[in-house]
């Protein structure tokens, strides 16, 4: 299925920049495995950094600095060829994609799902620079979302099964940004259970009242 | 400061195009990060308003100084054989090119990021360490010399001073969806498509494009690129607006590379 929600131009700059949050950077690089249109569009973003190296000022480098680089790496071996692609292939595809897969410490048949809401199960995905928190969503099928809006940005990337939120249907691979003013109650497909990667910069806001109370618990 | 925040919004918004970043946060830094197109989120450091004096300076001298761009084409040609010649021969004249030209830049990079000049001298030596040792690895038709140095120096200073990681997916995931086979043709294109993002930047006005660098580089507030370079607001963001409506155009100009 070809992707059709690609990670917007704003994000994909700031994760050339190396500005983007951390949780946020794992969303796209995951995006970008799954995504050949975007590895192009990431390569675009990352030459506006060549460009802008080329036309700062130059700043004074110490001047023993070549003659140390020189003695440390003149007496290293010759460096080999680069690696291959393909060879760690396995015949099986990973349905968790790295650098996900590494975060979560396993593919799917391998994680601890911990429940959150009735028919919704979770997985918190730890952050070194805390500044957004990311988990793995599991909704059983036919599942609604409680209508819901956010105090931030919210970045869905899908894994498995669809997920349909207003008017688009999202499969493997799509991303839904929402944000401050959206309200939405996504719900996910009939056919299977969706997996989805959710990064929120701050708590979501429920409508309900039953789901404003359980809010702390869930920690959402 | 917000009414005519949310009217830029509502702006960007009649446009069909992925400004769904953009949004009233709480927090105004928030805010005008993603006016930018440019997510700084809590990246947004505090500075001091003495920090902010002293680094008032005048538009004129915020300009792209020092060597200017030039012809890149010429320069990259020349700076694509200095690495082949240290990935086959370990050829310290071809590392001599490659560092009075990449080193100053990436210190001054550094610097912009706030390393101290410790620190920026630190990385650049990593940095070009890094060149020295990865040179094998470098494949001018996936980018430009600039642009590959460019991403070593962003990933080291993620590390050392950041405080932050970011990931990156791995070529070899068995999940990776491939790109459609790379004809000659293809690879050419890659080229293409970064000088088209040159071309963008080159046809911009010295005033877009400093707003652009100084949102790539520097994690800055809009406030705080207005008060940088003594200019309203309003200002700011128009040619803000302006500039990445440009890039734009460049940056989604990929529907043949690969979907």
């Amino acid at each position: 299925m070809t992707i059709k929600f690609h990670v917007s131009n704003d994000i994909l700059v700031s994760y050339s920049a190396g500005t983007l949050d951390e949780a946020s950077s794992l969303l796209v690089a995951t995006h970008l495995t799954l995504c050949p249109h975007c590895r192009a569009r990431n390569r675009s973003a990352d030459s506006l950094g060549g460009y802008l190296l080329d036309s700062l000022e130059e700043a004074p480098v110490s001047s023993t600095m070549k003659d140390a680089i020189l003695s440390r790496v003149r007496s290293e071996p010759a460096v080999g060829v680069s690696k291959t692609d393909s060879l760690s292939r396995t015949a099986r595809d990973a349905i968790i994609p790295d650098p996900l897969r590494g975060y979560v410490g396993g593919d799917l048949d391998e994680l601890h799902w911990r429940r959150l809401a009735p028919r919704v199960q979770q997985i918190p995905v730890p952050t070194v620079d805390g500044r957004s928190k990311a988990r793995l969503l599991r909704f059983q099928s036919g599942l609604t979302v409680p209508s819901h809006g956010h105090n931030g940005r919210e970045l869905t990337l899908v894994l498995t099964g669809s997920l349909c939120d207003r008017d688009s249907i999202l499969y493997r691979g799509d991303i839904a940004e929402t944000d401050e003013r959206t309200e939405h109650q996504p719900f996910a497909g009939p056919d299977e259970d969706c997996i989805c990667l959710a990064v929120t910069d701050a708590p979501l806001r429920f409508k309900s009242k039953m789901a404003r109370l359980l809010q702390p618990f869930f920690g959402i | 400061m917000r009414v005519s925040a949310i009217s830029t919004i509502a702006t960007l918004r009649q446009s069909p195009t992925s400004w769904a970043g953009a949004f009233i946060g709480p927090d105004k830094q928030l805010l005008t990060g993603q006016i930018l197109g440019i997510t700084f989120a809590s990246r947004f450091k505090e500075r001091s308003s003495k920090a902010a004096n002293t680094q008032r300076t005048s538009e004129h001298q915020m300009v792209a100084k020092g060597t200017e761009p030039g012809d890149p084409r010429s320069k990259a040609a020349e700076f694509v054989e200095c690495i082949a010649k240290i990935a086959t021969e370990r050829s310290e004249p071809a590392f001599d090119i490659l560092f009075r030209y990449f080193a100053p830049r990436i210190k001054s990079y550094c610097l912009r990021l706030g390393a101290d000049d410790a620190a920026a001298e630190e990385i650049t030596q990593e940095a070009m360490v890094s060149l020295w040792r990865n040179a094998a690895q470098f494949n001018p038709s996936k980018a430009s010399p600039s642009t590959w140095i460019f991403t070593i120096a962003r990933n080291l200073s993620i590390d050392r001073f950041r405080k932050s990681r970011r990931p990156e997916f791995d070529p070899n995931d068995p999940a990776l969806v491939p790109d459609h086979q790379e004809t000659p043709d293809r690879l050419v294109e890659q080229i293409e498509i970064e000088q088209s993002v040159r071309n963008v930047m080159d046809s911009l006005s010295a005033g877009e494009r400093n707003v652009v660098m100084l949102s790539f580089y520097d994690d800055l507030s809009h406030s705080e690129i207005s008060r940088r370079l003594s200019l309203p607001i309003g200002t700011v963001k128009s040619r803000i607006r302006l500039a990445f409506a440009k890039l734009r155009s460049a940056l989604d100009a990929q529907d043949g590379a690969g979907k």
